[in-house]
């Protein structure tokens, strides 16, 4: 059990999530641990009560989260903390890359497609930090 | 049967000792990418470069520092001694892996010749000096093409070719700091560690090695950035030829040969998160802000290296009957 727990984090930690479970996932590194009625309060304009408890018992069973019985409720907590997950996401792509054989060249491209996109993100970052300074500059003079 | 024996030896014991210390390594590997953020960026990199290597030269210590001596010294000119399936077949892994590694090897400097004569065939000299660093030349050349390329490439002789359109675009200070960028990277000889890193590559199943490589090439910039600011650029120019390089498309001509170190490598996301970071801190402290002279080596290599080669010397003979007693056993 204990084995099948461990391992199965593991794998199931490096599974693609979809949409609602990252969002449930944030929200519980957020947090911290939670109960299912306290986490539903975040979502309660959109989301069924079921639903949020569903969304968490499964992110359970891929091992992403802990959980705890207290009563009759169930208490969830992430298993990883974000970094860690990232490690393993990184991780995984760095396999994929190198182990994929046939598929390596697509799966290189996508990923850097992925990267080109954050590249992005950054050098119009560092493009604002720089006006900032010339219009500083200026104003100086 | 004398020099049969002691090259079998050899390479059996060259692969027994890199597949080991690889396999250890990879805890240390571990330990210093998660350490990289609170060490200085020349001394992140360093390190990880260190702790990459450190299987092999620690492999090629043994054989040739211990295990051939041992040999010469002990085993008679006339042996009959046999080879053992067990040591055959460790010999013919320890083969195979050198010979992966040269492969390796020719094929990458292969790479980056060709890439090399195919610039060379499209550019002239941007400037007419030289430009130098701690001694060495490194001539510049403008490339007549649409690209964002700005790299140096080779490992003895540097060169930096410079796309036409970058050189256009950027001002001239924006320009030398970019310039200064790429001679950071020729003073801590980046591309001839790029290319060991290459050489060494280890299996695809040691994925925390690869991990080490991507992080020895996002500290490698940072500290080239660093290694800029101090020697006269300035953040702003260094931060602003950086967002014009990096808008410009265009092909990444250098992308295939190894030995090349590009202001903005491609897939470079860790690494320029890093560096917007830290330029940041450097734009908000400009014009007062007064970067921190960092040793950029790894800290008392030297007087390290000359301990290690003393102690070696002196315990030598003391070591190699020992040594020549582990042959036997392996060679039985």
């Amino acid at each position: 059990m204990w084995l099948k727990r461990h391992f199965g984090a593991r794998r199931a930690a490096l599974d693609q999530l979809g949409k609602l479970e990252t969002e449930v996932m944030e929200r519980i590194w957020a947090r911290g641990e939670t109960s299912v009625r306290d986490l539903h309060e975040e979502f309660t304009t959109r989301l069924a009560y079921t639903t949020v408890m569903t969304t968490l018992d499964r992110l359970y069973k891929k091992g992403l989260l802990q959980r705890r019985k207290v009563g009759k409720a169930f208490l969830y907590l992430a298993a990883f903390t974000v970094k860690e997950y990232q490690e393993r996401v990184a991780e995984h792509l760095f396999g994929m890359v190198l182990n994929e054989g046939v598929n390596q060249q697509t799966v290189l491209s996508s990923f850097v497609d992925v990267v080109s996109q954050r590249d992005k993100e950054m050098l119009d970052h560092l493009e604002q930090l720089v006006k900032a300074k010339r219009r500083a500059l200026r104003r100086e003079e | 049967m004398f020099y049969a024996l002691a090259v079998t030896l050899c390479l059996a014991t060259l692969f027994l000792v890199f597949a080991t210390a690889s396999l250890l390594c990879v805890p240390a590997v571990k330990l210093v990418r998660s350490r990289t953020a609170s060490l200085s960026p020349a001394l992140a990199a360093n390190l990880l470069f260190a702790v990459r290597l450190l299987p092999l030269g620690l492999a090629s210590l043994v054989t040739i520092g211990f295990v051939l001596p041992a040999f010469v010294a002990f085993e008679p000119d006339s042996t009959s001694e046999g080879l053992s399936s067990r040591l055959a077949v460790l010999a013919i892994a320890g083969g195979l892996v050198i010979l992966a590694m040269a492969a390796r090897g020719v094929r990458i400097l292969y790479a980056t010749g060709e890439t090399r004569r195919q610039l060379e065939s499209q550019s002239e000299p941007l400037v007419f000096e030289d430009i130098s660093t701690e001694g060495i030349s490194v001539p510049v050349y403008q490339v007549k093409s649409r690209s964002s390329l700005l790299a140096v490439t080779g490992i003895l002789k540097p060169q930096i070719y410079i796309a036409r359109e970058i050189v256009e675009r950027l001002s001239p200070e924006e320009l030398s700091a970019a310039l200064a960028h790429e001679m950071a990277h020729v003073s801590s000889f980046d591309n001839l560690k790029l290319l060991l890193l290459r050489i060494t590559r280890p299996p695809a199943f040691l994925k925390m090695f690869a991990l080490a490589d991507a992080a020895w090439t996002g500290a490698s910039e940072v500290a080239a950035d660093q290694a800029a600011l101090t020697s006269g650029a300035t953040a702003l120019d260094l931060s602003s030829a950086l967002v014009k390089v990096g808008r410009i498309k265009g092909p990444a001509i250098l992308m295939n040969a190894a030995a090349a170190s590009h202001l903005l490598p491609p897939s470079c996301s860790t690494s320029l998160e890093v560096r917007v970071q830290r330029l940041q801190e450097a734009l908000e402290n400009e014009p007062s802000f007064v970067e921190p002279s960092r040793k950029s080596k790894l800290p008392g290599v030297l007087p390290l290296a000359g301990l290690v080669i003393l102690a070696y010397v002196l315990s030598i003979q003391a070591i190699l009957p020992a040594v020549h007693e582990v042959l036997e056993v392996l060679v039985r």
